[in-house]
Formats: C-alpha cells, sequence, structure tokens
C-alpha cells in the first residue's frame, strides 16, 4: 500500500480537489492563486506517478514535471502581478465585488 | 429575325420609348410630353401600315421569334414576337385607334394639369398592349395582360381626386384581378403539366394525346375566367360602366376599342386550344349571349351617355365571345375589328358632346340645346350610331350578319335568334339616344332675347383636333364592313384565313336584320322622336322591369351583399387570426421567446468569476459522465 500507484493517486485526486473547492468557494484572489497552484501540483504528482509505475523506462513524465513546475513559476508572476493592478485599480481583490462583467 | 419582326418589334417598343422620356425628362412640360407620345405612336403606327403594305394579302405563314428567359428541366419560359394576319390586324386597330386618341386628347384635356401623365400613361397602355397582341406565349399575354389592367387603373383613375373616379379604379382593378387569378393559375397548371405555353402548342392541344379533355376543359375554363374580367363579361362586368369614371378618350381607347377586346383576342389567337374543348366553348358561348342580352336590356334605361355606350360595348363583346364560342372565327375577328372603329368613334363623338357641353346626361344636353349646331360631331355620332345598330352599309351590319351567318351554319339558332333580339334591342338603345339628342328645344322658343347670347356661346363645334379624328374613325365606320363581302372579294377572309373562294352573300339574313334593326330604330322613333322634356321607354313603363333595369339587375347590390355578408366576416376572422395567432404568437412570441431566455440565460453572466468557474467544472463533468456512459 505504502508505495502503490493507487495511493499517490488518491493523493493527486486529492490536491486537486482540494485546489478546485479552494478556487470556487474563497473570494480572495490570492488564495484562488494559491489553490489554483495546488491543482497544478496535484496534477504534476499523477503525472510523476503514472511515468513511475504504468510506462517506467525512460524520465518523460518527470521531464514534464519540471516543465510544468518551470511555466508555473513563470504564470504565477503574471497572476501576481495581475492582481496587484487590480487591487491597484479597484481597491479591491474580492472576486465577489469584481463584477464588471454582470449581464 | 425576319425583317416583319423587325417592324414589329420596333413598332412595340416605341411607346416605351416614349414612357421613359416622358417619365425621367420630360414631365415638366405639357407640350413636349404629348408631342413624344403623339410621334411614338406615329411611329407605331406608320411601321403598322408598312407592314400592312408588306403583307396586303394576308400572313400565310406565321412569323414567331423568340429569346429564351428562363430554361429548367421542367419547363422553359420564352419571349418574343408573332407576326400574322390576326396580329396584323390588331396592331393596325390598336395603332390606329391610339394614335387618334392621343390627338383628340389635345383638345379633350386642354388645360389638364397632369396633361404629361395622361400621355405617359397612355403610352404605358400603347406599349402593353402591343406586347400583349404580339406575344407568341401565354406568359407573355399574361404580363401584357396586366400591363394594360394597370395602365386601365392609372387612366380610370386619373382624375384621382373625384373619389368616384378612385373608386372605380380600383373596382375595376379588383374586379379584373379576380378573372386573372384564374388565368394564372391555368396557366401554371399547363406550364407544370406539359413545360411549354406557347400558342403554338397550345393550338396542338386537341390532337395532343397527352392531354387528357379534362384537363384541357379544366385550364381552357380557368383562362376563360380572366377573359371574363377583363372583357367584363357577365358576372364580372360590373367594373366597366364605372370604368367610364376616366377620361372619356381613354374610355374610346381601352374600355371600348382595345384592352377590353384582349379577352377575344386571346380567344381567336388560342383558338386550338379553346375549341379542343366542347364543353368550354360552350360555355364561352352561352355566357356571351346572356351577357349580351343582360348589358343591351340594361342600356334600355341609362341616361348617361357614356353609360349606354358602355353597356353597349359590354353587349357587342359578348356577341363576339358567344359567336367564338359557337364556332364562328371569323364572325368572331371580324366584329372585333369594325366594333373597335365604330365604338372608339361613339365614344370620341361622346366626348365631344361632354367637352361642349360639361354633362354626361343625354336629357341635360338636350335640354341645354345645341347639338345641331355642332354638325360633324353629330354627323359622326349618327355614322357611328348607324354602324352600331347594323344598318346597311354600315360597318356593324357586315359583322353582325357574319355572327348570325356563323351561329345558322354551326346549327345553332337560338343563339341566332338571340343575336337578331339583341340588335334590336341595340338599335332601339342607340337610337333612342340619337332622338333624345335631336329633340326640339323648348327652351330657345320661350326665351327669345336670351338665345343670342347663348347660340354665340354654345353655337360651335369642337377644335378640329377632335374632329379629325371623328372624321376619320366615321370614314372606317363606314367602309370596313365591305372588306368582307363578295364586291370586294372577300379580302377579309383571304386575309385572316387564306382562303380562296368568295363565300356568296346572305340575303336572308341581311333582309331579317334589317328589318329588325329599322323596327328598333321605328320604335325609338316612336317613343321619342320630336318630342321634348324626358320621356319614357318602353322598358320603363313596367314598374318592375325598370327596377330591374335601373338597378342593372342587382348584380352590384349582390356583390355588395357578398362583400358585406362574407368577405368582410371572414376578413374579420382572418384579421383575428393574423393579429391574435400569427402576430402575438408567433411573430411576438417567437421574439419574445428570445427575450425571455436571453434574460434567464443572462442570469448566468452574473460578472462572479467563481461561477464561471463552477459552471465550466460542472459542465465537463456532465461531458466525462456522458464519455463514461458510452
Amino acid at each position: 500500500m505504502a508505495s502503490s500507484l493507487f495511493s499517490y493517486l488518491l493523493l493527486s485526486l486529492f490536491l486537486v480537489c482540494l485546489g478546485l473547492i479552494g478556487v470556487l468557494i474563497r473570494r480572495n484572489l490570492v488564495i484562488m492563486l494559491i489553490c489554483i497552484e495546488l491543482i497544478l501540483n496535484g496534477v504534476t504528482l499523477n503525472l510523476l506517478a503514472i511515468n513511475k509505475f504504468v510506462t517506467g523506462g525512460a524520465a518523460v513524465g518527470q521531464v514534464v514535471a519540471i516543465f510544468i513546475i518551470a511555466l508555473a513559476a513563470a504564470e504565477t508572476t503574471i497572476a501576481l502581478a495581475l492582481i496587484f493592478l487590480t487591487f491597484r485599480h479597484y481597491k479591491e481583490i474580492d472576486s465577489e465585488k469584481l463584477n464588471e462583467l454582470k449581464g | 429575325m425576319s425583317e416583319n419582326l423587325k417592324l414589329v418589334a420596333l413598332a412595340v417598343f416605341s411607346p416605351f420609348i416614349s414612357l421613359l422620356l416622358i417619365a425621367i425628362f420630360t414631365r415638366g412640360s405639357k407640350k413636349l410630353s404629348a408631342f413624344i407620345a403623339i410621334l411614338a405612336i406615329l411611329i407605331s403606327m406608320v411601321l403598322t401600315i408598312l407592314l400592312y403594305a408588306r403583307n396586303f394579302e394576308g400572313v400565310r405563314q406565321q412569323e414567331v421569334y423568340y429569346f429564351q428567359w428562363l430554361l429548367t428541366d421542367y419547363f422553359s419560359l420564352r419571349f418574343g414576337f408573332i407576326f400574322d394576319s390576326l396580329s396584323l390586324g390588331m396592331m393596325f386597330i390598336v395603332c390606329l385607334v391610339s394614335l387618334l386618341v392621343h390627338i383628340y386628347s389635345i383638345g379633350y384635356m386642354h388645360g389638364d394639369k397632369g396633361l404629361a401623365r395622361f400621355y405617359a400613361w397612355l403610352s404605358l397602355f400603347s406599349w402593353a398592349m402591343l406586347v400583349f397582341v404580339v406575344s407568341p406565349t401565354l406568359l407573355q399575354a399574361f404580363f401584357g395582360w396586366e400591363l394594360v389592367g394597370a395602365a386601365s387603373f392609372l387612366l380610370i383613375g386619373f382624375w384621382f381626386h373625384k373619389p368616384e373616379a378612385a373608386a372605380a379604379a380600383k373596382k375595376a382593378f379588383v374586379m379584373t384581378r379576380f378573372g386573372d387569378f384564374g388565368f394564372f393559375v391555368g396557366l401554371l397548371i399547363l406550364l407544370v403539366t406539359f413545360g411549354n405555353i406557347d400558342f403554338m402548342t397550345l393550338n396542338q392541344m386537341g390532337k395532343n394525346l397527352a392531354a387528357s379533355p379534362s384537363l384541357i376543359t379544366a385550364t381552357s375554363l380557368l383562362i376563360f375566367m380572366g377573359i371574363m374580367g377583363k372583357s367584363a363579361q357577365f358576372p364580372l362586368h360590373a367594373w366597366l360602366p364605372d370604368a367610364m369614371e376616366g377620361p372619356t378618350p381613354v374610355s374610346a381607347l381601352i374600355h371600348a376599342a382595345t384592352m377590353v377586346a384582349a379577352g377575344i383576342y386571346l380567344i381567336a389567337r388560342a383558338y386550338g386550344f379553346f375549341s379542343a374543348s366542347p364543353f368550354t366553348m360552350e360555355f364561352i358561348a352561352t355566357i356571351g349571349i346572356l351577357t349580351s342580352f343582360i348589358a343591351a336590356t340594361i342600356a334600355l334605361v341609362q341616361n348617361d351617355v357614356k353609360k349606354v355606350m358602355a353597356y353597349s360595348t359590354i353587349s357587342q363583346l359578348g356577341l363576339m365571345i358567344s359567336v367564338l364560342g359557337g364556332g364562328g372565327y371569323k364572325a368572331g375577328v371580324f366584329h372585333l375589328f369594325t366594333h373597335a372603329f365604330f365604338k372608339a368613334l361613339l365614344f370620341l363623338c361622346a366626348g365631344s358632346l361632354i367637352h361642349h357641353f360639361n354633362t354626361n346626361d343625354m336629357w341635360e344636353m338636350a335640354e341645354k340645346g345645341g347639338v345641331r349646331k355642332m354638325k360633324i360631331t353629330l354627323t359622326t355620332l349618327i355614322i357611328g350610331s348607324l354602324a352600331l345598330a347594323g344598318v346597311f352599309p354600315f360597318a356593324g351590319f357586315f359583322s353582325k350578319d357574319a355572327i348570325i351567318v356563323a351561329f345558322e351554319q354551326n346549327g345553332k339558332e337560338l343563339f341566332a335568334y338571340a343575336v337578331m333580339v339583341v340588335s334590336f334591342l341595340t338599335a332601339y338603345y342607340t337610337f333612342r339616344m340619337i332622338f333624345v339628342l335631336l329633340s326640339p328645344e323648348p327652351h330657345h322658343e320661350v326665351h327669345g332675347e336670351h338665345e343670342e347670347g347663348h347660340e354665340a356661346h354654345h353655337g360651335h363645334d369642337s377644335p378640329a383636333n377632335m374632329t379629325i379624328p371623328l372624321v376619320i374613325l366615321a370614314v372606317f365606320a363606314v367602309f370596313v364592313g365591305f372588306i368582307d363581302t363578295p364586291w370586294l372579294g372577300g379580302y377579309f377572309d383571304k386575309f385572316l384565313l387564306g382562303k380562296e373562294e368568295v363565300e356568296h352573300l346572305h340575303w336572308g339574313v341581311m333582309i331579317k336584320s334589317t328589318v329588325v334593326v329599322l323596327l328598333g330604330i321605328g320604335f325609338a322613333y316612336y317613343q321619342f322622336g320630336g318630342k321634348t322634356g324626358r320621356t319614357e321607354g318602353f322598358a320603363e313603363k313596367v314598374g318592375w322591369i325598370k327596377a330591374l333595369l335601373v338597378n342593372k339587375y342587382y348584380v352590384d347590390d349582390f356583390y355588395f351583399l357578398v362583400v358585406r355578408g362574407l368577405v368582410l366576416p371572414f376578413a374579420t376572422v382572418l384579421n383575428w387570426i393574423d393579429r391574435k395567432v400569427i402576430n402575438d404568437t408567433g411573430i411576438n412570441g417567437s421574439g419574445n421567446l428570445v427575450l425571455y431566455s436571453g434574460r434567464f440565460l443572462s442570469l448566468l453572466m452574473n460578472g462572479l468569476l467563481q461561477r464561471y468557474l463552477g459552471t465550466s467544472i460542472a459542465i465537463l463533468l456532465f461531458i466525462v459522465f456522458l464519455w463514461q456512459l458510452i
């Protein structure tokens, strides 16, 4: 049980769900960003586990995971910049108040 | 295209160019517009005379030129020109009467504000009529047919500020459209069934095994419905007397000589097609003679000179239609030709009188006095009346006898007797009008001192541009009948049918019809001649007959009742359905559906990031779920 595929998948599922729920229920943009990172990490873990237990051999999954981490760093930077600008503009980072797109 | 057809094409399009020129450039100038229109129709007339000179013996080989308009796998629609004796004769009549009416209108319409418009519509009419006359296919004929209808509408309602004129124009349009509806349905059936509606094909229909007799009967009856509307046959005749609200030259051109004759021309043009169905022929003959009798009796009690002539036109058209239905092709076409001349003449004479007296009522004209002073108008009016009544040697005599002979030769003695009765009535009502107009003038004898001034004002005839057309038409009305006699070698037979042997004279019929006509004239003289003031004719002496005739057999009342009782309630129901079902439920309903669904869906567009995200995830999960199911 300790190092089976199932436990890894369970953990990654847990992380993804945690991230999703966080994104959906929290109203603070910074918290939402953190939750998105959580989802990404869950997915990355999934990739690593599949590579180890299912395909074996070449470390394709690990390579993709490194890419994801690098991309995540860049993406987080941009997202944080956006949040920063949003705050500067609206004096607000509560997603419920930022509803100018309301139809 | 042969030489003849080129001339035909030029003659047809000359008035059209005039219409365009007047409509686009010379609307502002009355004189220039009149000049252009007259020049255009003069060109057509000259070309027609040229054509006639080239084909003096008649056209033996029908010439046709087609161009393709629409070609599908199932049918082909073509336009073009046809040239044969029939179309040549009709072109001659249309151009001649149209030209004379154009000239006459200079005097009659003098000082009218809409003169340019008047000439534009006259050009439109001439063009449309010629398009109809030269059409080699039923579809082109239908186009021309509707165009002359439109021109007729515009000209009847020319003085549209008069409510009666506007109403008459509408009535004429609606009533003829009602007939044209049948025409169009018949045309479509033929087109769908045979894929071709050229007259040449249609006239072969009787020998065509693919065409079932019932189909021919049905379609020919439908097309005859259009003819009943256009040629004012009972029960669709009621528009023609009302159409007299238009200017009198228009009545002469459209509602006497040419447009109303279009129906007769169409029967003659598609004679092979109509005669392929014995039932249709019987029907045509019966409707024609019935119309003829009804209209002739109504004319007995009319006091408006134009109305007398309008009913007389209906009556004569009925005779033509009837004899065509009875198998007398030549007699029908011949009467169409002669009638065009003398009826146009009569209308133009009436116009001259109306122009002079400012009234349509024959009794008022007689009271005002001075009819006898209008020498040319009076002489030509009497010539026209003699021709209409059918007195030897005027045109109507020969063509009416041809009708009686045709009925007798085709074994329809009953119809021949009916024509006799109608010609008695015709002679009677025509000369009733003449004798009333000629009645002595009491006014002048009593007030002798007023006579001078009165005479000075009224003692002249209409201007020359009105009397010259009268004289020209009168010459035709006197002499045109002879072309069907052995004295001229049976020229008309040779021209129209290419028959070489000369038909001998039918003395029996000639004597009988002369006696009948003279009886009619004598009777009219007995009741109206030499008397002063309003006198009642024999038809007015019996109360119920008078009521029946004055109310025009209650046909108008019947239409009124039908419109009030059936059409309007039905229209109300349809209106309700249109408003409630189609508009509120259909049009507004679909609009509201979009509106409310939009409002509902816009609830999703709340601008809340998490809702969007939640929705996307829910949909994603749903798709995954569906995927699983597969």
